[in-house]
């Protein structure tokens, strides 16, 4: 008579075989998704953060009463009149504020690099007419982006560059500029 | 034949039924991460913030250039170039009615943005 004995054993056996099989596969499976889940919610909340803060520095602090009730806004000023280093302290203090960052905890590091778009209809065909200049940076040069994940934020900025005194780029005339910005944590 | 041993039968069938919720909740984890994942790509891929920035704009140069055609033509032919260059989208902006138009491929969205004809809108993202 043959000995059936150990076939519980083997049974086990193939059991316990197929649960580790399966934990592996799964722990392996959850650890390949979750980097890129991780980086596209970073990305998404610091896209949203740099357009909050270009939104709040586009605003004016107060309305006109009268019939355009748009004044100048923080942002609209530092384009026109080329206040790069304003621009620079204020944009650092708005995206790196953290709750209590006043008690002497640590800020949040977040680096920026900021260029305008412009267009020029006096340029004639061959150039090409949409021009790109440097504006500032949080480490006040334009060569501070090496290789970090960024994501860019723009922002539409209305400016009255019809005054010679502080013109300093582009044609002479009420025109529309992007502001783009480059952000990463470093 | 030996006797089989069969007294830790109920340890195996526990054994089956704690594994079981372990593999339950190891789906749990994984389709939790998965969801943070789209949720956030729908975001990133939705252009609201390009919308919102277009439509406060019109609202600034209609409301500054009321009386001054040529800047707002050029304000406006301004966003129209620099966007074609600049963002893979296109943007349209009719005058009277103010129409926003905006087209990136996948999303397209149009708008009639109120004006009141008086100009008291206080309407601005």
């Amino acid at each position: 008579m043959v000995n059936d004995a150990g076939q519980l054993y083997t049974i086990e056996g193939v059991m316990a075989s197929a649960l580790i099989l399966t934990t592996v596969y799964l722990v392996l499976t959850t650890t390949t998704t979750f980097t890129p889940a991780e980086t596209h919610i970073y990305d998404l909340q610091l896209e949203q953060l740099g357009n909050d803060v270009l939104a709040v520095m586009d605003m004016a602090p107060t309305w006109n009463t009268t019939e355009s009730r748009y004044p100048k806004s923080p942002l609209e000023t530092y384009i026109e009149q080329n206040q790069a280093e304003y621009f620079r302290t204020n944009f650092s203090s708005y995206s790196t504020a953290t709750a209590g960052s006043l008690a002497g905890y640590r800020e949040d590091n977040i680096s920026f690099n900021a260029h305008i778009t412009y267009r020029d209809t006096t340029v004639l065909p061959p150039e090409h007419d949409i021009k790109d200049i440097y504006f500032s940076s949080s480490s006040g040069s334009d060569n501070n982006y090496q290789r970090e994940n960024a994501v860019k934020v723009s922002r539409w900025v209305n400016i009255n560059n019809t005054d010679d005194s502080h013109r300093w780029f582009g044609e002479k005339r009420n025109q529309t500029v992007l502001l783009e910005v480059l952000l990463w944590r470093s | 034949m030996a006797e089989l041993n069969d007294e830790g039968q109920w340890i195996i069938l526990m054994a089956f039924l704690i594994s079981v919720g372990i593999f339950f909740l190891a789906i749990l984890l994984n389709q939790s991460v998965l969801v943070g994942q789209t949720t956030a790509e729908s975001v990133l891929d939705f252009p609201k913030n390009d919308i919102q920035d277009l439509r406060s704009e019109v609202w600034v140069i209609y409301s500054r250039y009321k009386t001054d055609g040529a800047s707002r033509n050029s304000s406006i032919a301004d966003i129209e170039n620099i966007n074609r260059e600049r963002k893979v989208a296109v943007m349209k902006i009719s005058q009277n009615p103010w129409i926003i138009h905006y087209n990136n491929g996948i999303t397209n969205y149009t708008e009639e943005v109120y004006v009141d004809p008086k100009g008291y809108n206080y309407f601005h993202y």
